[in-house]
């Protein structure tokens, strides 16, 4: 290497190590206020709030998450948010965390909505089948694919927050694989959940 | 030497940037879960990546063996310390892995076969599970990972062997 290009390397090269040094103490808005405004109870449904298990916890440490069992009329669903600011990595792509759980998806499915599109992913495990609706939200934006969220989310760290509300993944599921659900009738009944 | 200096510390830099999925590597229970069948996102990485290293590993013990200069490729450093800036940047995991991948190549002289020792990185890669996925193969086969990086290395390894050298 000759001098010049010798240091305009070194430079290159300090100035990644300085970035990567700093960037982890820079925080950026999170969505917890949208976590929180969740209702737990409303005039078609309640809800059970659920502990995150050990494993859950290190695999969403510093995540803000909300993990519970909501009964909208007759169905009982699993409800899980996870908002990923000041943990990125920990929010992964759900159709890869059911092929991690042992389940196929053996078919996509997706539902409009006035803010978006929601994807309801067929699941299939031995003999059980199921349905699981899964979505990113902004809050006033809904979208179904990873990679708009992975684009979303790099753009609003390189922007420092000012690209948008930070997207949360959520995974609504059928509490009991053998149940039949209306997603429609639930979002209608708990249209909240398109709020977050 | 100075060059070589500058490529170990890209090399740092990107086990740094990358730290989390190193430590996640090196502390899964690959056997283990191997004999068990058990899901495990980072299955058969370790197996992958240790033939993956291999040309490298190759390049530098004949390197030593006949007391030659070593030669590296000064672009794939360039490229490691972009990819780590653009993992640091958008926390996307992906280009930390490249990142590494980058500046392991970095140490050996580059060819038209790095890129394909390249490609073959993603045998270690988390994202193979996500690419696998949407391709509707089987995610977690350990076979697959093994087979994509010795795949991706012959070449290479041909390449630094000592008579194709002389």
């Amino acid at each position: 290497m000759n001098t010049k290009k010798n240091r305009f390397l070194w430079i290159f090269l300090l100035f990644a190590i300085a970035l990567s040094l700093s960037w982890e103490m820079i925080s950026i808005p999170d969505a917890k206020a949208r976590l929180d405004a969740l209702p737990s109870s409303g005039s078609f449904y309640s809800s059970q709030t659920l502990p995150l298990s050990k494993q859950e916890k290190q695999i969403f440490a510093g995540c803000h998450m909300v993990k519970r069992i909501y009964k909208v009329d007759n169905q009982k669903v699993f409800v899980s948010i996870v908002d990923g600011t000041k943990n990125r990595n920990a929010v992964h792509d759900p159709s890869v965390c059911f092929t991690g759980g042992g389940w196929s998806v053996v078919k996509t499915t997706s539902l409009s909505i006035p803010k978006g599109t929601i994807d309801i992913l067929t699941l299939k495990k031995e003999k059980n089948t199921q349905e699981v609706l899964v979505w990113f939200s902004e809050g006033d934006r809904i979208y179904s694919s990873a990679l708009t969220y992975w684009a979303r989310t790099a753009l609003r760290r390189i922007s420092y927050g000012k690209s948008g509300p930070e997207p949360v993944r959520v995974v609504v599921q059928p509490l009991f694989s053998k149940q039949r659900m209306d997603w429609e009738q639930l979002l209608q009944k708990f249209p909240e959940l398109l709020q977050v | 030497m100075q060059t070589l200096v500058f490529q170990c510390t890209v090399l740092l830099l990107a086990l740094f940037v990358g730290k989390d999925t190193v430590l996640a590597i090196v502390s899964s229970p690959t056997i283990t879960s191997i004999i068990e069948k058990k899901h495990n996102f980072f299955i058969a990485a370790e197996i992958a990546f240790a033939i993956w290293i291999l040309p490298l590993l190759s390049y530098w013990i004949q390197t030593a063996k006949n007391r030659l200069p070593p030669i590296t490729s000064l672009p794939f450093s360039i490229a490691a310390i972009i990819f780590a800036c653009l993992s640091i940047g958008t926390s996307i995991r992906f280009f930390s892995h490249l990142s590494i991948a980058c500046a392991f190549i970095a140490l050996a002289p580059a060819n038209s076969f790095s890129f394909l020792w390249l490609f073959g990185a993603l045998s270690w890669m988390p994202a193979l599970v996500w690419f696998s996925t949407k391709m509707g193969t089987t995610p977690f086969d350990p076979f697959t990972r093994i087979f994509l990086a010795t795949l991706s290395i012959l070449p290479q390894l041909y390449s630094y062997t000592p008579s194709k050298k002389q």
